[in-house]
């Protein structure tokens, strides 16, 4: 139902010819220039680690780091020291910062942008690489947590509403809704291009579809490569190994400029996202304070604790970094599958009340109402409601609603009759709540009366995440169906007896 | 179109190619034609328009290819071997590896003829009592890989004949029968759960196709209740960073054999009335076969951006025509037989000509109670 809408206004993108805004406010939060640090890798065909990287603030000249030929592992790990060490004091780790009078004492939020999902997942190939490596080499402990940071990012990535890890092209489809097929939106140079200053729709398009052309991906498009590329790099390799960093300097330098310029490329789009998101009149949502901070406790607890007790003096405590693999068996995985829900549902209770367009979603993803009060009775103690969408609602009877726009006013729902459409609810509040803003009324106040509201299933976020701990810890699986079905169920069981019959006795 | 006297070698190499690229749009003609012909999209796109970017793999991509897999099987298939006994491949301590490649490929074979003899001796010796033709093992005793086991489907399933070639097919003895099950090696790496989920579907599809036609053959050389055809398949990936090789095994290839078998059946159907001709391995052949590729009619969808050359053209015209699959398959389905220069209009207050109109605009005005 959700992508029925998002159909409809790609629909009327369309017609505009032009990128319209999904949302009243921008969903997604742009740290400050000294939060944000803005990584783009360029790899090449094969690979599964970085042969250069451009890395920096978007309001500075990235810096870019290459190595002629990254099939040479000890070249790359030189590379991704110099990285890691920048990465890793943006991230304030202790061991990292450059004036150990500003180091953090408590993690402090930060952000990386990366301009599409292959970047991000380097950084899981990044992690693979280094986070449990046992090489011998020098500083290979700085590997060693560049390691563990880039999969505490890309582990952290994958929680609904997290704000720490953005990749550009999804930052810009979660606040525009673009007039181009969904599978061209994961190139960010075609959104952006999207978003120019061409007059019409049709210079629009051709300015889309020229940007498609250009790779913004960690690869290099193949015939650049075999065309701009190989030739310098078989020159690269054509002295012996040895020889090749006295004899190869130019040629390194021509390879930095080719590949230097590839990843200014990426890097300028994604600071284009960033200020395209910070210069929109809509603004943020309110909501989004609540997902940075939900983050900053995640996250803290993911990687930065794990630091803390890495650098502790004391040999009893030990770091647990989350595993690189995902998750393994299926109690990892229900628990994982239940966090997840968790925070997904919380995204949506810290977004939905500052946008009537998420609302909207939210009715179509069946977890709301749309409902007009009928009637205010028993001085405010109880309301009919008649609702119009959908036809079926999702709401049982004992449940929770919350009015959209006002979550503090909640509505328990004590019967629905779905012939008649129509639901009794009793206001969990009495006296006006100021801090509803309009909708700080009380609940006997007669002007509710006619009034159509949206209504959102009140999920209970915190349950959910609590139970999701409790069943890991108590059940075999941590879910409890594989649970049922490996239960033995006994042979003299009569099935057709109800259970509860005699239950009393 | 009646048969015509194959013009060229039949293809020998690229069967899967073949009927991979028609599976992802059986819906458009030319994909079709393009797919049961041997003419590879991309010369066609360039005949069509000579200025048309070339697709294509990274060199560097297929270097590393090439070398992972000559890595894998040199010095008797030490490193596969060894990568397959850590999961419990073998029942055995002492897995042995056959080398079917042919020459061109590194191997020591002449050719894809020489390859498919050996591969047939080897699953008629498998099964057989007595040894193995050319005397390196004796029934019920080989255990290990085979690198290329190479299979021609019998005639009438792909026109007019096709081959296949498996990266790796293992054999494993339980209770002194032989249970084969097919490999890919793929040069990608393993990142457990956060491997690209359409690289594995690609590579399961890849697998379900050789189970079905490892099955077909054993059915046809009468060996199909001698040797156990395992549904279950492996896959040697990288260790991310490194060229070590890493196998997944237990990939369930059950729904992937039926989808081939499905495939080549609907493809056959679909391909019925056309000439046998096929182009050579390079996906070239006489211009009449260009010219049917063109003229077949084509029809534009997201599918087509993942591996069409032709895309990009046939994306213009999709928009010149109004065709709503430009904007995404969603919205040619929800556009329900409108044009998007129709939906322009109506969406600019055109009037509403019939019930389909008005049911479009009914939608794209209040998307709740179209939902509802």
């Amino acid at each position: 139902m959700t992508n029925e809408l998002r159909t409809i206004r790609r629909l009327r993108a369309w017609h505009e010819g032009r990128p319209i805004p999904r949302g009243e406010k921008v969903n997604v939060h742009v740290g400050d220039d000294d939060e944000i640090l803005c990584l783009s890798f360029v790899r090449m065909g094969g690979e599964s680690l970085p042969w250069a990287v451009a890395v920096g603030h978007p309001h500075e000249e990235p810096r870019v780091f290459g190595v002629p030929d990254p099939r040479d592992r000890d070249m790359v790990a030189d590379m991704m020291v110099e990285i890691g060490r920048i990465v890793l004091e943006h991230f304030g780790h202790p061991t990292f910062a450059s004036d150990v009078d500003e180091a953090m004492s408590v993690y402090e939020f930060r952000q990386i942008w990366v301009p599409g999902i292959s970047h991000l997942e380097l950084l899981h190939s990044v992690a693979f690489a280094y986070a449990r490596t046992t090489w011998q080499r020098a500083d290979v402990e700085v590997l060693r947590a560049l390691g563990n940071l880039a999969n505490c990012l890309f582990v952290d990535a994958q929680r609904p509403g997290q704000q720490t890890v953005v990749v550009a092209s999804s930052a810009l489809t979660t606040a525009f809704d673009f007039p181009s097929s969904p599978v061209r939106q994961a190139h960010l140079g075609h959104l952006l291009a999207w978003m120019g200053r061409e007059k019409t729709r049709d210079s629009r398009l051709r300015a889309a579809t020229e940007a498609e052309k250009s790779s913004v991906a960690t690869t290099l498009d193949p015939e650049f490569e075999r065309t701009a590329v190989q030739p310098l790099v078989e020159r690269w390799n054509a002295p012996p190994r040895e020889q090749r960093a006295a004899k190869g300097k130019r040629v390194a330098r021509e390879i930095a400029e080719v590949l230097g310029e590839q990843l200014r490329h990426r890097h300028s789009l994604t600071v284009k996202t960033i200020e395209k998101l910070r210069k929109d009149p809509r603004g943020a949502n309110a909501g989004l304070s609540d997902l940075v901070r939900i983050g900053v406790d995640k996250f803290s607890r993911l990687w930065w604790d794990q630091v803390l007790r890495e650098l502790s003096d004391d040999p009893e405590v030990r770091a647990y970094w989350p595993g690189l693999r995902g998750d393994n068996g299926a109690r990892q995985a229900a628990f994982s599958y239940q966090q997840r829900v968790a925070a997904s549902r919380q995204v949506m209770h810290s977004l939905v009340h500052g946008d009537r367009d998420l609302q909207e979603e939210e009715l179509m993803r069946g977890h709301g109402v749309r409902a007009k009060v009928v009637a205010v009775e028993g001085g405010g103690a109880r309301w009919t409601l008649m609702h119009d969408f959908p036809a079926v609602p999702d709401v049982k009877v004992g449940g929770s609603l919350t009015i959209a726009g006002a979550p503090k006013l909640q509505l328990k729902v004590l019967s629905v009759s779905v012939e008649e459409r129509t639901m009794i609810v009793i206001p969990s509040w009495s006296a006006a709540k100021y801090s509803s803003g309009p909708m700080a009324k009380r609940a006997s106040d007669p002007t509710w009366r006619g009034r159509q509201l949206i209504l959102i299933e009140d999920f209970p976020v915190f349950f959910t995440e609590s139970m999701s701990y409790r069943i890991n810890a108590t059940t075999e699986s941590g879910f409890d169906i594989l649970d049922y079905f490996r239960r033995e169920i006994s042979s003299d069981i009569d099935l057709d007896v109800d259970p509860d019959e005699g239950a009393d006795e | 179109m009646n048969s015509v006297p194959v013009p060229l070698p039949a293809n020998r190499r690229d069967t899967r190619r073949r009927f991979e690229q028609w599976v992802k749009h059986p819906g458009c003609g030319a994909n079709l034609v393009s797919a049961v012909h041997n003419v590879k999209m991309g010369a066609v796109a360039r005949r069509e328009n000579p200025a048309a970017p070339k697709e294509g793999q990274s060199v560097f991509a297929l270097a590393r290819g090439r070398r992972f897999e000559a890595g894998l099987v040199a010095n008797g298939g030490e490193k596969l071997l060894r990568a397959m006994a850590v999961r419990q491949m073998f029942a055995g301590p002492d897995p042995r590896f056959l080398d079917f490649r042919i020459s061109i490929n590194g191997g020591p074979l002449t050719d894809i003829d020489d390859a498919i003899d050996h591969t047939e001796d080897f699953l008629r010796t498998l099964a057989a009592e007595g040894s193995f033709a050319k005397g390196s093992f004796a029934k019920g005793s080989f255990e290990g890989v085979v690198s290329s086991a190479t299979l021609r489907i019998p005639k009438g399933v792909m026109l007019p004949e096709a081959t296949l070639i498996i990266d790796a097919l293992s054999v494993r003895l339980d209770g002194g029968r032989p249970v084969v099950s097919v490999g890919e090696i793929k040069t990608y790496a393993d990142r457990g759960g956060h491997t690209s989920k359409s690289d594995l579907a690609h590579a399961r599809a890849q697998m379900g196709l050789y189970v079905h036609a490892l099955a077909m053959v054993l059915e046809q050389l009468g060996l199909a209740d001698l040797v156990e055809l395992s549904l279950e398949g492996f896959l040697v990936l990288t260790n991310p960073g490194s060229n070590n090789p890493t196998v997944r095994v237990g990939e369930d290839l059950r729904y992937q054999a039926e989808r081939a078998r499905k495939g080549f059946e609907l493809m056959e159907a679909a391909a019925r009335d056309m000439s046998d001709m096929v182009g050579d391995d390079e996906g070239e052949g006489p211009k009449s076969l260009f010219d049917m590729v063109l003229a077949a009619p084509t029809s534009f969808a997201d599918a087509c951006l993942s591996f069409c050359e032709r895309a990009p053209s046939c994306y213009a015209k999709a928009i010149a025509d109004g065709d709503g699959a430009a904007l995404g398959d969603d919205i040619d389905r929800f556009l329900n037989g409108l044009s998007l220069h129709r939906a322009d209009e109506l969406m600019g207050g055109a009037r509403p000509r019939n019930d389909i109109e008005r049911d479009f605009l009914r939608r794209m005005r209040n998307p709740l109670d179209g939902a509802s």
